[in-house]
This record gives structure tokens, sequence and C-alpha cells, in this order.
């Protein structure tokens, strides 16, 4: 009996012995370094692009590995996660608690959701506990994004968002092909109409331009994703003086298909689709279908990410239809559809980019932030950014940054500018050097287009003021599923006939609000006017 | 007490059978009484009654097996006997006579127990022990709390199969699911099986085999890989058929929309359905036909029948049991859904009649993280599934044929 209680008494000391030594050796940092070694799991998109490294153990990956073990003696592991379907899949590893210590993710929707199941960690208590620690996370990130979605009453920080580069506010651009445009004798359209007649003129002149391949021309090309594919022709239908409140009421759609007026673009490519001048299959083909038609160089112009012709390098569009169509073959970035005040409207977002969060699993919370401030420092992001002199970058007379195609060698980037282990900076992050390092950081492309397209994407900017509510309860728990109908509204509203339409798009937007839509509108206004005293209508849409 | 091996593990079944359920019952009412959580309690209760069940009916199923065996063993032994002359007295003649012991018992049948034994932890772990998550679609959508200490919905627990029901998505996933698996079953139920007939008529022993060979094919194909098959066939300008249809009818033809037109592509769906499966589902066809005793198809002809004449009177009820075994399986499916195939083969233009009640599972659930409303909506479909099941076996069995249960 006395073995026993005395094995027991034993155990329970060496018990309370680990507990304690737990609940110290948190904060227990000498000389800036763990006296321990802790080890956490961190977060990395992996693209799967043709020829690429794998992100959890590249160079990269092993410099930030052995960085952190040699400056705060954490165990730094990689937790590979895909981009695309990356929402899905957090969803799945939040479920199963098995979520990286530090994980990130495009949506909030899945934070929020699991914060309400106890499955997330405030992180407001840490932020204020550790500020001093954090140096260049407060410079690089900055406050406004720490708690850019910080609730206004419980002042919980579910998530911060990352920051996005100065460089990589640009979102949508208009290209098409120049060289078509030389080669009927057209001018670059500038107006909604030129735009359409251009459009024609590709479509009339196949044979001129295509020859053996003339039934292969693509006039204008979309995919299923209508919002953001044909985004500035649906904007520019949408009021200029509508006000930030009426824009925010109306805005929970990121592809801003909820703007008052947008139907009327919608109209317009449903008569281009009648027209034949808008890829017939879209509907029934994916991103990558439609990326090998363009490669092939049979599209004459298309919407997308603002820089999208000219990233990857060899493999890129502007590249490949280069070797398919010689060398004057190039898209250039234009800005035709003009609003009804004569502006080329680009709604762009604040400087916010991905969420980073922390899981209810993370028990290394203080290593966690270390490692977030680690990848905030800028001479971090550098490094990642253009990886080794002579492989990856050049430097220019004048102290700019070229980046070289580093095909073929273990330096190869995975993303642009590595953008998935820049955990907190999407974009250039040189300092001084960013601005003229900009446009030669796309490897093979013509500098000039490249800031062509930033200024084309830039201009007639405009940033819907954000106003700081509570989460939007609607949201959360609809908002994938609204994502996925209003593709399906949309596309089905562009392939049916001119005579169809109306009924079409009306009885999808019905449909649409039906599922959740209007309960969203409603709850952004109702607390919209309980914060901010402001009343918005919430019938635009149907009046 | 015991006679034998045989009824020891049949008594063994039920006793155990009997305690299961007995004691799902008394944890049920301890829970109840705790915890106050009613959902919880009935939905473990019922899901550790039906395990203890699963394992009864197996260990019956080994008893039945011995039985059997000993009876047989002992029918042998008084043949012999009375081969020799020895005659033993009616009144003394047992209905079983010789005992096993354990130790003969699981001699012989040990390694069946040991096979047996892996399936059955899969199911314990996979089917029988999920099911308690099974009270998640009474509860609010908490996937990560402990279960008994998620609290219960809004409308005492129906908060989301009033939602799901007044979901147009919902409605329109479930009339999908009907009709597609109602054409699947009127054009697909019947494909094996007239392919079978006609393999079976084959006499050229090779050409058969090679056909058999070609038509399993498809099955091995993913539903992936036949989509995009699909897409470069049939897509509206770039398919292959199109391209040939436009030769033949002229370029300014329009297109046939197999898969951008609602209609055209459900019809697609089943098509391309029987195309990957036919072939597979005549195997148990023809393994039953095998079993059909050559000396009636000889007697048929003696007595004049000509093929189709076999075919109807012979073939067709030699393969009626399978038949019925397997459409009553297929109808309790028929609220069931498959995934991968209406996912692989929908598009943006067709999700009107392609959305099944798996896809609304999958963006409900697995894209929008509404555990509790996927589990209701996946409940829903399992109870009607069960109904429809036991409705089509008790039709089945009223028809005169052995059913599944």
């Amino acid at each position: 009996m006395k073995r026993i209680l005395a094995l027991v008494l034993t155990l329970a000391m060496l018990a309370t012995m680990g507990l304690f030594s737990v609940a110290t050796a948190e904060d227990e940092l000498v000389d800036g370094k763990f006296a321990e070694t802790r080890h956490i799991t961190v977060d990395v998109f992996n693209r799967y692009n043709d020829g690429g490294t794998d992100p959890t153990t590249n160079v990269y990956a092993q410099y930030i590995h052995d960085k952190m073990l040699e400056k705060y003696n954490i165990d730094v592991t990689f937790n590979n996660r895909k981009r695309w379907g990356e929402d899905q899949e957090i969803g799945e590893l939040l479920t199963a608690k098995l979520a990286a210590d530090v994980s990130y993710t495009y949506n909030y929707n899945a934070v929020y959701t699991f914060a309400g199941m106890g499955g997330i960690i405030n992180l407001a208590p840490y932020f204020e506990k550790y500020k001093d620690l954090l140096p260049n996370l407060y410079s690089t990130v900055g406050e406004d994004n720490l708690y850019y979605q910080q609730d206004p009453d419980t002042k919980e920080v579910w998530a911060f968002r990352t920051m996005l580069s100065s460089v990589n506010r640009a979102r949508i651009n208009t290209f098409i092909r120049k060289d078509w445009l030389d080669k009927l004798g057209l001018a670059v359209p500038t107006t909604t109409q030129e735009f359409e007649d251009a459009l024609v003129a590709f479509r009339d002149n196949a044979e001129t331009l295509l020859g053996a391949d003339a039934d292969k021309l693509i006039p204008y090309s979309t995919t299923t994703d209508i919002g953001w594919r044909n985004n500035h022709i649906l904007t520019s239908f949408v009021a200029d003086d509508l006000n930030d409140e009426t824009l925010y009421v109306y805005g929970f759609d990121d592809r801003n298909i909820l703007y008052p007026g947008t139907k009327e673009g919608v109209r317009l490519l449903n008569k281009w689709y009648n027209m034949d001048l808008i890829w017939k299959d879209f509907a029934l083909n994916k991103q990558e279908d439609e990326d090998s038609l363009n490669k092939s160089g049979w599209i004459g112009a298309f919407q997308h990410n603002y820089d999208y012709p000219y990233r990857n390098g060899t493999d890129s569009i502007q590249a490949s239809i280069k070797r398919a169509a010689g060398e004057e073959a190039s898209f250039i970035a234009i800005e035709p559809f003009l609003n009804d005040a004569g502006v080329p409207r680009k709604f762009l977002s604040d400087a916010v980019d991905r969420n980073v969060f922390f899981p209810a699993t993370n028990d290394e919370i203080l290593a966690s932030l270390l490692y977030l401030d680690f990848i905030s420092d800028p001479e971090t992001i550098k490094f990642l950014q253009i990886g080794k002199e002579g492989i990856v970058h050049e430097v220019t007379e004048d102290g700019a940054y070229k980046i070289l195609p580093a095909n073929g060698t273990e330096w190869i980037q995975n993303s642009v500018l590595n953008i998935d282990h820049t955990m907190t900076m999407n974009g250039l992050f040189l300092g001084d050097a960013t601005a003229k390092s900009f446009s030669l950081t796309y490897a093979e492309v013509e500098p000039e287009l490249v800031e062509l397209a930033y200024n084309t994407a830039m201009d007639g900017a405009r940033i819907v003021k954000k106003f700081t509510l509570p989460a939007i309860e609607a949201e959360a728990s609809l908002g994938s599923a609204l994502a996925d109908f209003r593709d399906t509204w949309l596309s089905q509203a562009i392939v049916c006939s001119e005579a169809e339409f109306d009924s079409k798009y009306d009885q999808g937007l019905e449909e649409y609000l039906i599922m959740g839509g209007q309960e969203i509108i409603d709850e952004r206004a109702e607390k919209l006017q309980q914060y901010y005293g402001v009343e918005i209508p919430t019938d635009l849409l149907t009046k | 007490m015991f006679k034998n091996t045989g009824s020891k593990l049949r008594t063994v079944a039920k006793w155990l059978g009997f305690l299961g359920v007995l004691g799902a019952l008394v944890w049920a009412v301890y829970t109840i009484a705790n915890e106050g959580d009613v959902v919880n309690a009935i939905v473990t209760a019922l899901a550790a009654a039906a395990g203890s069940l699963l394992v009864a009916l197996v260990i019956h199923t080994f008893g039945d097996m011995a039985v059997n065996d000993e009876t047989r063993t002992a029918l042998a032994v008084k043949a012999d006997r009375e081969a020799h002359g020895i005659f033993e007295e009616p009144s003394k003649a047992p209905k079983t006579v010789r005992r096993m012991s354990w130790s003969i018992y699981m001699r012989r049948y040990g390694t069946l127990y040991l096979l047996l034994l892996l399936p059955i932890i899969f199911f314990l772990v996979f089917r029988y022990y999920p099911m308690q998550w099974i009270a998640l679609a009474f509860k609010k959508n908490d996937i990560l709390t402990p279960l008994w200490q998620v609290p219960l919905a809004k409308n005492n627990g129906f908060e989301w199969f009033i939602k799901a029901f007044n979901m147009k998505s919902f409605r329109t996933a479930l009339s999908n699911t009907l009709t597609l698996n109602l054409m699947d079953l009127i054009c697909g139920f019947p494909a094996p099986i007239i392919l079978a007939l006609l393999l079976n008529e084959l006499t050229f022993k090779r050409f058969k085999k090679v056909t058999q060979t070609i038509l399993y094919l498809p099955h091995f194909l993913s539903w992936i890989i036949i989509s995009g098959l699909a897409t470069r066939l049939l897509a509206d300008t770039d398919g292959m058929l199109n391209i040939l249809h436009r030769q033949i009818a002229g370029s300014g033809a329009s297109a046939l929309p197999f898969l951008s037109n609602p209609s055209w592509w459900r019809w697609t769906y089943i098509v391309l359905g029987i195309w990957k499966e036919a072939g597979w589902g005549t195997i148990i066809y023809l393994a039953a036909l095998t079993s059909i005793s050559p000396e009636l198809y000889e007697a048929a002809a003696v007595d004049g029948a000509g093929r189709f004449r076999r075919m109807w009177h012979v073939t067709l009820p030699g393969l009626r049991p399978t038949i019925v075994i397997l459409l009553i399986m297929r109808l309790g499916g028929i609220l069931g859904s498959e995934f991968d195939r209406p996912l692989a083969m929908s598009n943006k233009l067709v999700t009107d009649v392609s959305n099944v009640i798996s896809i609304y599972v999958y963006n409900y659930g697995l894209k929008s993280y509404q555990y509790s409303l996927a589990t209701a909506v996946g409940l829903f479909q399992s109870v009607v599934g069960v109904i429809l099941l036991v409705l089509a076996n008790t039709f089945a069995n009223r028809m005169g044929e052995r059913g599944i249960m």
C-alpha cells in the first residue's frame, strides 16, 4: 500500500512539475531566444506548378527553417496546403483538429464559423501582451490590418489580414491582342462600342488573323467566374455617384455583382454571346482549358488579373503566343469601359490580403507570433522574393532588381515572388527599390507592358470606405453556396437568347436573394444603421 | 444446458442481441436522466443497439452453419450405420447426434472468425461509431465541441430540417435525385440483364470473352476521365460529334447541345452511365446463369422451344431471384446519390437538373461548413432509403420471392 502511495505521489509531483514548466516556459525567452527548442507548424500553399519545387522543403523553406532555429530556437515544419480549394481544405483541417499552428486562408467565413465552435484563438490579448516582441509585424503589416476584423463590441480578433503590397493593389485589366488590331488597321479601343467593333472585326477576319486555324478564333473569352472575368464591363454600368454606404450594403459579393446596375453589363455579355463574340463553350470548360487556348494564340481579348498574361516567365501566355504566332504577338492592357461619368472606374480593395489565424490546437502562441514577426522582417521578405543573385535576380545599374527565370534550378519560385512563403506580405516589398524594380519582376516580358498594365489597372481606382462592424452572421453560413450559385445564374443568363435574358436574369437574381443574398443585404444595412446611423434602402436590386 | 456448439452459438447470439439492446436502452435512460440530452441519448443508443445486433447476427449465422454441419455429419453417420445394417430404434432417433466441443469447432471455423474480424471492426469503427454524430442534425452547428455539450438547435432541434425544406436548392436537389435515379433505374437496370442474355447466347467462346472484356473496361475509368472525354466528344463547338454534325448538316447548323441543354444533358448522363456500368453489371447475372441446369434447356429444346422461348421460359425465370435482390437494393438507394458522377459531369449551364443531394451536402456541408444542415439532409436521405428498402422487400416477399431481409 505504501509503495503504491509513494508511486502515486511521485507521479503527481512529476505531473505538477511538467505542468508548471509548460506554464512558465512560454514566456521564457533568454536573449530573445527560447531555452528549449519549440516546434510549430506553418501553412504554405502549394500551387503544383510544372517544374516547380516542393514549397515545404525547397531552398526557401530551408532558409526559413534554419533562420528561425538560429534566431529563436524554433523548429518550423511546413504544412502543405493546396492553393485551389484551400477554403474547403481549411474546414477539413479545423474539423480534424489538424490545422497548422499558423494557418491562413482567403475565406474569413471559415475562420468565423469555427471561431463560433471554439476552434480559433482570439488574437487580441496576445497582440497586446507581446507587442514589444513583434516590431516587424507591427511595421510591415500594421495595426490597421492586425485589427481589421476586430469586433467593435467584443474586441475579439479571430484573424488578421495580411498586407497587400503597394504594387499589388491593382486588381483586374482588359487585355487585347495588339498585333491583331495592327493587322486589321484598328486603333486601340477607348470606348465600349469601339471594343465591340474590334471583337466584330476579329470575328469577321478570322482567316486573316489565324489562317488555317480560323475556326478556332475566339474574339472574347471568359470562364464561368463571370463577375471577375468581366468585372470592368459590369461595373461600368454602376452609377458613379453611389455613396460608400450603398456600395457597402450591396458589396457582399467580392465580384461586385450586387452593385446596382450590373444587370446591364450582363445584358451586354448576353448580346455578345449571341453575336458569337464570346467563347461558345466557356461554361463547359475550366480555367486551364482557356489558358491552353490562350497560349495557342486563338483568343483576341479577355479580362483577368491585372498581370495575368505576363505571369510565369517562359510559361506565360505572353511568351507562349510569341512562340505560337511570332515576335509581334502581344497582349496589352486597355481601358475602354467608361461609366456614366466617363471614368474607367475600377473598384479596388483596402491593402488587405489573406486571413492569418491560430487554431485552438496551437499551444505555442508566442513561438507562432515570433514566426510571424520573422516572416514580416523586410530582410526575410527580400530574400524570399528575389532569391539568390545571378540565379533568381540581377541588380541593374540603377539599383533595381530584375527577376530571371530560375527554370530547372532549385531556386525556382512556386508563386510569383514567393507570395505563399511571404505569408504576411503579398507582392513586391523591396523598400526604396520597389517602384523601379516592379516592372522588372516579370521574366521575359517587356517592362513597358508591365508598367502599362499596372497604370491601367490603377487608373480610375475607387476604394469603398471600410466600416467597422461586427461580423455579418448570414455571410458566414451562406457565403460559399451563394458564390457557387452566382456563377451558375450569370452563366445561364449569358448563354440564353436575347429575348429570354430579362426573365433568366431576374429569376436567377430572385433565387440568389431568397437563398440568402437578401438576408445579407438586410443584415449589413441594419448593422450600418446601428453603428453609423446611416439608412440605406435594401430593395435597390428588385425595384 | 447446451446440446451442441451450433445452438450454443445461437443462444449466445440471441443473448448478446438482447443484452445489447437492453444495455443501449438503459444507457439512454441513464443519459437522459443525468444530462437531459434526449437526442444524443436516443441516437447513441440506436447506434449501440444496431452494433450489437450486427455482431449477434454474425454469430447467429455461424451458429446456423454449425448446426447444419452437425446435422449433415449426424445424417452421414446414420446412413453409414444403416449401410452396415445397424438400425437405431426410431424412438431414439436424435435430431442431432454428435456434440462438437469448442476446441474442435474453433479449429474448424476459427479462420472464418478471424477473417470476419476485420470487416466487423471496419463496420464498428467507420459505420456504427460515427452514427452518434447523427445527433448533430438536431443540434447547433458545432462539430468541435463534445457532442453532448452542444445545445439543441432552434425549433426543438428541427431547425435544419425546416431550413432545408424551405430552401429551393434542397427541393431541387431532391427532385433531381429522384428524377435521375428513376431514369437510371428504368433505362440502366434492364441493360445488364439484356446484355447478359445476349452474351449467354453467344456460342463462339473466344469472341464472347473478348466482348466481355471490352464491356468491362469502361467500369475502370473514373468519372473524371469520362467527363473529360465527354467534353471533348460532345461540347457544342469543339466536340467531335458536333464537328461531324456541322460537316454533314452544314456549318450553319445549330449545335447538338449534349452538355449545355438541361434535358439533353440528362440523357447524356444516363447513356454514359449505362455505357460505363452495364458491362460490369452483367457479371452477377452471368454467374447466376451458370446455376441454371442445362437439362432445362435440353428439355425445352426437346419440347420444341426456340431460342427466344428458351430465354423467356428458362433463362429469365432462373435469373429472377438475382434480379429481385438487385432491384430491391436499387430501390433502397433511389434517394441515395452518387457524388463523383454528377459532380464531374455537371457544368454551370445544367446545375438546375444536375445538382443532386450529395452535391447539396457537399456544397453546404464541406464548402460552407454547415455540418448540422448537411447531417440533417443526410439523415433524411437515409431514413427514406430504409423505408423504400423495406417496402420493396415486403413487395418482393408478397410476390413470392426471397427478399434480402
